[in-house]
């Protein structure tokens, strides 16, 4: 009988305890008091129209259950420095949690726009990978948002091609001539649209080949033009990859004007929307030579020094309730965005569960985009190599080699140190 | 050589035969240039209206054959350019009417000042335009920031003066010089006031200058993006907006809200026309 009371007394505090641990874990924000009543706070996200709906939603939760009062805002990530800069200095921030790019980040810390965060418990199921970089062994940011782009095959033309979703490099050559003979011109795509679209292919063919894109004119970065300009002058490649980018590649897929394209994960959501999915294999893609390499694009969260303890508060607690398991699996299931934890794609609709996998399986061959101060001008040079090297047929080495120049002109002239210590 | 021979002026008959090709190619000068011009609007609206696979593709069309409102009605129904709209709107009028009432007695005076010291302010005036306007801006819009004006109608207007003052103000100096001073004279003699000369002599002689700065003024105001960036957190203008489809959304709703930013410009420029006409001071000083 004793033993009977004392298991009616241990098993409910054991089930409170783990309750208990749980709650701790997700933050303040996952709890129900309403302590941050009164306070007001503006977050800034820059998404697309068809994602808002979900960020209100759990915003909406968020202040159901704090009593805090959020604005959400919209400042795009290449106009963010600039607004904190006049915020920060007027010691008025008018913008109290954002979400920024997380390639866009060096800038923010080496002005000192940003609150020190590294008081901020990261929750333990948040992927080691997803953890933003450190600057001076502080933590200014927080994981919010990573995104990878996965590989997206036409199923029903891969068969009448006879062709199989390529491994490595090689095989996507071969794959392509498949294509190519079955449809009697190019139906591989790859994003190369001016600006990021560019930056970020070139730089996942460069570390896959083994190369540097911050050095540019390496072995691997060599290797990897040449490998694509190879491509490009067989006519493997379609003219279109010149307009490649995030929204035009789904409706590459969609009109079939390309069989074989790489695209951020949203593309699955559109192709579920046009009903057209079941056509598609996912996969997380091809690896080069040396490895496979997946551009780890996403945003961050921060908070701008400055904010008053009340804000910053309310502004943390935000950023945990973002971080959750509930709030990540919102984000999976509505948006499609992968989540920085393990524990979130426990409710993504069934159809969707291969685009995860293969997210995942990219994600654990991710390559972060070095925070240097330098980058964009890196990513300039990338592109200058795209339109002489593949549009233009120019001499690989020699083009290289002109713009590693550049590249360290301009890293001597930000006062950055050049070459990179690795 | 017959008398009205002689009464021909030398290289009159290079001209009739230049004549005839120049009105005959004028029209088509005319409708080519026209195109040039109203192409990119075209293609706004264009894409604005097109379904997504008519702008992906082989060679995508020109010409949308089956034309979507979705993009319009998706914007209508989302309600959420009404009120970048609003503000836009608002900022762009009140910069417009606060310029004019500011410039406009100024450049009035500077026009009488005697030439080398006009010169000298007109110069002055145009130096601070010489700076990049990047430059300054964070300086600026940080100071209005300690005072509070982020996300204040007042704010952005203030700093949409910097920028259009000095211009207009060079505008208007160049017009009121073409008035005469014998006929704010001429209305002295007749008993009007200083003020009352100015009113009815000098301002409605000088209303197709004035409607050419307003104009200015008002898209300038319209097409705004630093001041409108750095000074804003939570209600956008419309060219935030813009921005922010070209940032993240597709080239269809990035078309729509650019329509919608051209639209009001089309209106502006339909109610002002009245006042553009070329030659308007013309007959002023008739004997």
């Amino acid at each position: 009988m004793r033993r009977y009371l004392m298991a009616l007394v241990l098993i409910p505090l054991l089930a409170l305890t783990a309750c208990g641990d749980d709650d701790e874990e997700e933050g303040a924000g996952g709890g129900t008091t309403r302590d941050l009543a009164g306070t007001s706070i503006t977050f800034s996200i820059s998404l697309a129209q068809e994602e808002q709906a979900a960020i209100d939603e759990l915003v909406r939760q968020f202040e159901s259950r704090t009593g805090a009062d959020v604005n959400v805002t919209a400042i795009t990530s290449s106009d963010l420095p600039a607004k904190l800069r006049v915020d920060v200095g007027a010691g008025r921030p008018t913008v109290h949690l954002f979400a920024q790019d997380n390639l866009a980040l060096a800038v923010l810390v080496q002005e000192n726009l940003v609150e020190d965060l590294s008081d901020v418990q990261l929750p333990s199921q948040v992927l080691q990978a997803m953890t933003p970089e450190r600057f001076d062994g502080k933590q200014y940011f927080l994981p919010f948002r990573p995104n990878v782009r996965v590989a997206y095959v036409n199923t029903e033309r891969f068969g009448s091609a006879n062709a199989r979703p390529p491994a490595t490099a090689d095989e996507l050559r071969d794959v392509a001539q498949k294509l190519r003979a079955t449809a009697g011109g190019p139906k591989v795509t790859l994003s190369l649209a001016q600006g990021d679209p560019a930056a970020v292919t070139i730089s996942e063919w460069i570390v896959s080949f083994g190369g540097d894109p911050l050095i540019l004119n390496d072995d691997g970065s060599v290797r990897a033009f040449e490998f694509i300009q190879g491509m490009w002058r067989d006519g493997l490649l379609a003219r279109e990859s010149l307009l490649g980018k995030f929204d035009t590649e789904p409706e590459y897929l969609i009109g079939e004007t390309a069989w074989y394209a790489q695209n951020w994960p949203f593309t699955t959501a559109q192709l579920a929307e046009q009903g057209l999915l079941d056509r598609f294999d996912v996969y997380e893609g091809w690896r080069g030579p040396d490895r496979a390499a997946h551009v780890i694009g996403g945003d961050v969260l921060g908070i701008p020094r400055g904010v008053s303890p009340d804000q910053r508060r309310a502004a943390v607690e935000l950023a945990q309730f973002l971080m959750s398991k509930e709030a990540q699996e919102t984000l999976a299931e509505r948006n499609a965005w992968p989540s920085i934890r393990d524990d979130a794609y426990g409710t993504v609709p069934p159809a969707q569960k291969e685009t995860f996998d293969a997210v995942q399986k990219a994600l654990s061959n991710g390559w972060y985009r070095p925070n240097v101060i330098y980058w964009s001008d890196v990513s300039e040079q990338m592109n200058a190599a795209v339109r002489r090297i593949v549009e233009g047929g120019e001499n690989v080495r020699t083009v290289l080699d002109e713009l590693h120049g550049r590249i360290e002109t301009a890293a001597r002239q930000k006062g950055a140190q050049y070459p990179p210590t690795s | 050589m017959t008398a009205v021979g002689r009464l021909v002026p030398p290289g009159t008959g290079r001209r009739d035969r230049l004549d005839r090709p120049l009105k005959v190619l004028f029209p088509f000068w005319v409708v080519v240039s026209a195109l040039i011009v109203l192409f990119p609007i075209y293609l706004v609206v264009m894409v604005s209206v097109a379904p997504g696979s008519a702008l992906f593709g082989e060679r995508p069309d020109l010409v949308v054959t089956d034309p979507t409102l979705d993009f319009w009605r998706q914007i209508v129904d989302s309600g959420s350019l009404w009120g970048p709209l609003t503000k836009s709107l608002a900022v762009a009028t009140l910069s417009t009417a606060l310029a004019i009432v500011v410039a406009a007695p100024a450049a009035y005076v500077i026009s009488r000042l005697p030439s080398g010291l006009r010169y000298t302010v007109v110069i002055g005036l145009l130096v601070t335009r010489m700076f990049p306007e990047f430059a300054t801006g964070i300086s600026v819009a940080t100071r209005f920031a300690r005072l509070g004006l982020v996300d204040d109608y007042v704010g952005l207007v203030l700093a949409h003066l910097i920028g259009s003052l000095p211009f207009i103000t060079w505008i208007l100096v160049g017009t009121f010089e073409t008035i005469p001073r014998e006929l704010e004279e001429a209305a002295r003699i007749d008993g009007a006031s200083r003020f009352g000369t100015l009113l009815r002599v000098v301002f409605p002689l000088a209303a197709a200058g004035v409607a050419v700065a307003a104009l200015f003024v008002w898209l300038y105001s319209w097409n705004e993006f630093l001041y409108a960036r750095l000074l804003t957190t939570n209600q956008n203008t419309l060219p935030l907006e813009v921005f922010r489809a070209i940032d993240r959304g597709s080239r269809q709703q990035m078309a729509t809200i650019a329509a919608v930013l051209t639209l009001p410009i089309l209106l502006v420029v339909y109610f002002l026309q009245k006042h553009l006409k070329p030659g308007a001071l013309a007959g002023a000083v008739k004997g």
